[in-house]
């Protein structure tokens, strides 16, 4: 199925969690936050959060800033 | 003397943002030699095909307490998304509220943000507004749960100074939470002047990542900031208009020839 990974289109399998999506792609959860269809889910819930066909997943992390 | 904001005490009354260093090793060493104890860092979309250096690495071996904004929010929906957010990726209810619509001249829209602190002081948030330098916005801050308030200085990165001194002198004076004087700061004397004036604690960026030599403002700003404190706890004397003698006009070459 396929889902958009911070604006990306992605094609992944139907049983995919959250936490195997961030696993597959190698993304580091150090300060990482993750939203779906930005509804902001919270880091305990990564790995029994299942990814559904469409939906938008954002990535975000901190930066220097003011 | 400590400064106490929510449950957690600081030794230094100097907030240090994390924007516009030349370097992560920078701005690591600036905030060491300014002593400050709570940190600010904003927060982007992960980009997925740079693996960039992670601010978190170098701001972690310091000790110091993150304090995660929400710059780029325009609305109080997106400010209470943007603090969810900073508070996931670093595990802080700590946030700096600021939402700031006109690209422009970065001023903090008044009504979004007293919206949005009422939502997220309900959700548990601790919220630090960055706020227009009005006494009454203020209040009404401080009445809907905020546990500090932040009103500017001057316009965000201007380095102006307190051009908004007199309404900040009657915020501090009916303020019941900590006052911290935010934007604007551009040199240590600023500093020591919101200091002197009763406030407690300023958060300063831009006069630090921008001087040639960041690592020596750091401590200049940690020297301005104690000395202000220590001058306001001390007492100012009176100001006059007339001279008033500090020598003993006594008198005594009264009568000497010339």
């Amino acid at each position: 199925m396929r889902i958009k990974l911070n604006n990306e289109i992605v094609e992944i399998e139907s049983s995919f969690t959250l936490q195997i999506l961030l696993d597959k792609y190698q993304i580091s959860e150090t300060g990482l936050a993750a939203a779906i269809n930005d509804t902001v889910i919270p880091h305990s819930s990564w790995a029994s959060t299942t990814l559904s066909e469409h939906d938008e997943i954002t990535l975000f992390q901190a930066i220097a800033g003011g | 003397m400590t400064l106490q904001i929510a449950d957690k005490v600081f030794h230094s009354r100097l907030l240090t943002g994390t924007g516009k260093f030349s370097s992560a090793e920078i701005m690591a060493k600036t905030i060491k030699a300014s002593g400050s104890e709570l940190v600010t860092v904003a927060l982007k979309r992960t980009d997925l095909q740079q693996k960039n250096d992670n601010i978190l690495s170098h701001l972690k071996p310091l000790g110091v307490q993150l304090l995660p904004n929400t710059s780029g929010a325009r609305t109080a929906k997106e400010a209470i998304f943007a603090a969810q957010l900073g508070r996931e990726a670093l595990g802080t209810q700590w946030v700096k509220l600021e939402i700031h619509p006109d690209p422009k001249y970065l001023m903090p829209d008044p009504i979004e943000t007293l919206l949005a602190a009422e939502q997220l002081c309900a959700l548990g948030f601790v919220v630090l507004p960055y706020c227009s330098a009005d006494p009454v916005l203020c209040k009404r801050l401080e009445q809907v749960g905020c546990a500090a308030v932040m009103p500017l200085g001057a316009a965000i990165g201007s380095n102006q100074g307190l051009t908004t001194r007199s309404m900040l002198e009657i915020i501090i004076e009916q303020a019941m939470v900590p006052v911290i004087v935010d934007a604007g700061i551009g040199a240590p004397s600023h500093a020591t002047l919101a200091m002197e004036m009763g406030a407690d604690a300023v958060l300063v960026n831009t006069a630090l990542a921008v001087s040639p030599n960041p690592i020596s403002m750091g401590k200049a700003f940690k020297q301005a900031v104690e000395a202000g404190f220590t001058a306001y706890q001390a007492g100012l004397g009176a100001k006059s208009i007339h001279s008033q003698a500090s020598s003993p006009l006594t008198g005594f070459l009264s009568g000497v020839s010339t």
